[in-house]
């Protein structure tokens, strides 16, 4: 049996290498892959329908063919999936899902069908106004369409599963994820800011079930080790991502503690529980109705603030760092809210704007350092 | 002859605008129910209900035109907003704050209507002023269009979330929705839709009778005033007058000759719309038409909601899809005859801008039709350069002139 580091290892690299990561999934599988878009796709749909859903979200800092189509203040998660797409790096891919959750990915989705015409690309919309029942019926009537879609883009491996099946594979994933999330804090010294991002990302590259099997085994792990002394900053993340590899080094160098998120390409992923009754097509339904801190997504009196505080008491964090993308609207206009409602809550908040790669983090350090001491933390 | 019909529909413009501040300032003293709403929102539940409604971008663009956005900006900044930001967005969320400008002033809202069929901002813009003024929000989605046509069962949500919104409304109010009113409101809305259509379609003359920048003025009625008779009535003004200039042979300008015509994309440069006009006014260029007054045509059959949903989602171009961008600028090329298009990249407005390079390359490759695109800003004075605009307007014109040039000597 391996141990702890060496699962952790594992995964890490999984997460360090996509394309590695997706043959191989592809492989032992023998799923082809679909790719997904942030920020919420109902993944189950893709994985029912016999493909191998993964995580589309960014990885170049380099525009070339991109700018071709978007001016350079769009965000740079989906300019980079559209020069990714150009320049061939999702060639094995059947098909894109893309969600229209904000005006960059409506555009981009438009674009992409044209600068990468060899990949059919599935617009999907999400229901804003999630509250009432109309919704419900939207997404139930959005997710047939989403599934003929990807009717027409199967292949012979393809092997459908139903949506029961497929549903409780997610919901063992959401949990065990909820679990890891729930250990770490007692595990900061093993747990760095960069293993705990890296250790999530990779289910975004592998098939689920595998996946989870792996985070079982980890959070086993952790569940055996003694709980750990971490005489550091403990604090929340909140945004759309985290990715860019020296930030999360930074952290670690500052000796900085992730206790837990509300990031979208994280935690905002499983932490919605399902709801009770119904069948399995209504509750992937009823999650993604029911998410919220989510920027992007209609939140009337816009909670996260609160939520924010919540965990942070929750968690025993003494701050939250707001990762700010650069040129992302919804959370620019959440920014200031919730350091409104995290003043008025006691819980001290640094917003770092970040782009997916960033290139020098000396004068972040500064900041991060600075408000470390300001707060006394 | 009543005093009405002597008026000009330009003087007509001004005193309804002046009038429908000053009504929404005394209604609000006088403890009528305010609503703020986007600008192409379902205004025939509002006006059927009797509510005052004011337009935060219509606002904004006023208060951009008087050159005061400055002090809204600077607050904006120091409530912690980005200025990566809607200007509109940044201008009113400050005006909901400071509440006085040169420009005009409206009253603080009792509740907010969004629609989000002009883009996913207008939904976090409104969410930050629900929560700062704690006061509802009425959300109306339209699900942004991938495909060519409106799906049905977009429609179907659409349709559900407006009987919503109804139910919300009769609670706000305390008062019982009127299902007869609605349809004279919307009887009236299509009426008032038909004459702007037609008016503004008069441009399609050779010469236009409109001098294009004009059409912003009249922007800000259709906005405000599409379900009353009195909005019906000058747009039905406006074009006996177009079309009177176009029987006498008038174009634009006293002062000058059309002699390109060009298609505006995107919205105005309001902090520099006299140096914007004049730049292209110097060299014979008239905006002719826009992308624009077609998204208020909101037309369907009276009484019928599914209808009025599907039509506040496929009207609005910022809502379609990129072939649709396509289509409808192409038919706007042919159909009045443009000589060239100004593409605004318009900082404020990533759903305009991110799909204009593609519109851009597939309208010149389908029509042949010359185009420029500026860097600007709708309301944010620091995000434009009248250097570069200049060289580029000078750009579009030289090649208009090429384009003709080659257009006699084939003949």
């Amino acid at each position: 049996m391996k141990t702890l580091q060496a699962q952790l290892d594992a995964l890490c690299e999984q997460a360090r290498h996509p394309a590695r990561t997706i043959k191989a999934a592809c492989q032992a599988t023998g799923k082809p892959a679909v790719g997904c878009f942030p920020l919420f796709v109902p993944e189950e749909l893709v994985y029912a329908a016999g493909f191998l859903p993964v995580g589309l979200w960014g990885g170049v800092s380099a525009f070339q063919k991109a700018d071709q189509y978007v001016q350079s203040f769009a965000c740079s998660i989906l300019r980079a999936n559209l020069e990714l797409g150009m320049t061939g790096a999702y060639d094995d891919l059947k098909a894109v899902l893309i969600p229209s959750q904000c005006d960059t990915l409506k555009c981009v989705c438009e674009n992409f069908k044209v600068a990468v015409p060899k990949l059919p690309v599935v617009g999907i919309t999400i229901p804003h106004n999630r509250t009432i029942q109309a919704a419900h019926q939207h997404l139930l009537a959005e997710f047939d369409y989403i599934s003929g879609a990807l009717e027409q883009v199967r292949t012979p491996e393809c092997k459908s599963l139903g949506f029961e099946e497929t549903f409780a594979i997610y919901e063992d994933w959401r949990k065990t994820a909820r679990e890891f999330t729930d250990l770490v804090p007692d595990h900061l010294n093993t747990i760095t800011p960069k293993i705990r991002h890296s250790v999530l990302k990779a289910a975004w590259f592998m098939d689920k079930k595998t996946y989870t099997e792996k985070l079982k085994a980890v959070n086993e792990g952790l569940r055996e080790a003694p709980k750990e002394d971490f005489t550091g900053t403990r604090l929340l993340l909140t945004g759309i991502m985290l990715d860019a590899e020296n930030v999360l080094d930074l952290l670690e160098e500052l000796h900085i503690g992730v206790v837990d998120d509300l990031l979208c390409h994280e935690s905002l992923q499983f932490r919605t529980l399902a709801r009770e009754g119904g069948s399995a097509r209504d509750k992937i339904a009823g999650r993604i109705l029911d998410v919220k801190g989510v920027s992007p997504l209609y939140e009337p009196m816009k909670p996260r603030g609160d939520m924010l505080a919540d965990l942070a008491e929750q968690r025993r964090a003494a701050g939250v760092l707001f990762c700010l993308l650069k040129f992302c609207d919804p959370e620019a206009f959440d920014q200031p809210l919730v350091q409104k409602d995290l003043d008025r809550r006691g819980v001290p908040m640094l917003s770092i704007e970040n782009d997916q790669l960033v290139e020098s983090v000396g004068q972040l350090r500064t900041r991060i350092q600075g408000f470390l001491e300001l707060r006394g933390l | 002859m009543n005093e009405q019909s002597k008026r000009s529909s330009k003087q007509w413009v001004n005193d309804m605008l002046r009038e429908h501040y000053r009504h929404a300032r005394e209604a609000k003293e006088a403890g009528q129910l305010v609503c703020w709403s986007t600008s192409i929102a379902p205004q025939e539940l509002l006006t059927t209900m009797g509510i005052v409604t004011m337009y935060p971008e219509n606002h904004a663009a006023a208060i951009g035109a008087r050159k005061d956005t400055e002090q809204f900006i600077r607050h904006t900044e120091q409530m912690g907003y980005s200025s990566d930001l809607c200007s509109y967005a940044r201008v009113n969320l400050a005006y909901a704050q400071l509440q006085h400008s040169e420009a005009e002033n409206m009253p603080l809202p009792d509740f907010l209507l969004c629609t989000s069929n002009i883009c996913h901002t207008v939904i976090k813009w409104y969410e930050n002023l629900s929560k700062e003024l704690n006061i509802p929000l009425i959300l109306f989605d339209t699900p942004f269009n991938h495909t060519d046509e409106v799906q049905e069962h977009n429609v179907k949500y659409m349709e559900g979330q407006l009987y919503h919104i109804i139910d919300q409304l009769e609670e706000i109010t305390g008062r019982k929705f009127d299902y007869d009113k609605l349809r004279e409101v919307m009887a009236i809305s299509n009426e008032t839709c038909a004459w702007w259509k037609k008016a503004t379609e008069l441009a399609a003359a050779k010469p236009s009778p409109l001098d294009g920048f004009e059409l912003f003025n009249y922007l800000a009625i259709i906005v405000f005033a599409r379900g009353t008779e009195e909005a019906r009535d000058l747009f039905h003004l406006w074009h006996d007058e177009l079309a009177e200039k176009i029987r006498l042979g008038q174009g634009p300008w006293k002062d000058g000759e059309e002699q390109y015509r060009v298609l505006w994309d995107g919205i105005a440069c309001w902090p520099y719309l006299r140096y914007t006009y004049k730049t292209l006014k110097n060299l014979g260029i008239n905006v002719v038409t826009s992308t624009y007054p077609k998204s208020w045509t909101v037309s369907y059959d009276t009484g019928d909601i599914a209808g009025m949903a599907r039509a506040y989602s496929a009207n609005v171009y910022p809502n379609r899809n990129l072939n649709y961008d396509v289509d409808n600028m192409v038919t706007l090329t042919k159909k009045f005859g443009l000589d060239g298009i100004v593409f605004h990249s318009n900082r404020s407005c990533k759903l305009m801008d991110f799909r204009q390079y593609e519109v851009q390359r597939r309208v010149m490759e389908e029509c042949g039709v010359a185009s420029v695109m500026f860097d600007g800003d709708q309301t944010d004075p620091r995000l434009f350069s009248e250097a570069q605009y200049e060289t580029r307007i000078q750009a579009l014109a030289e090649m208009m002139a090429a384009n003709q040039q080659k257009r006699r000597n084939a003949q």
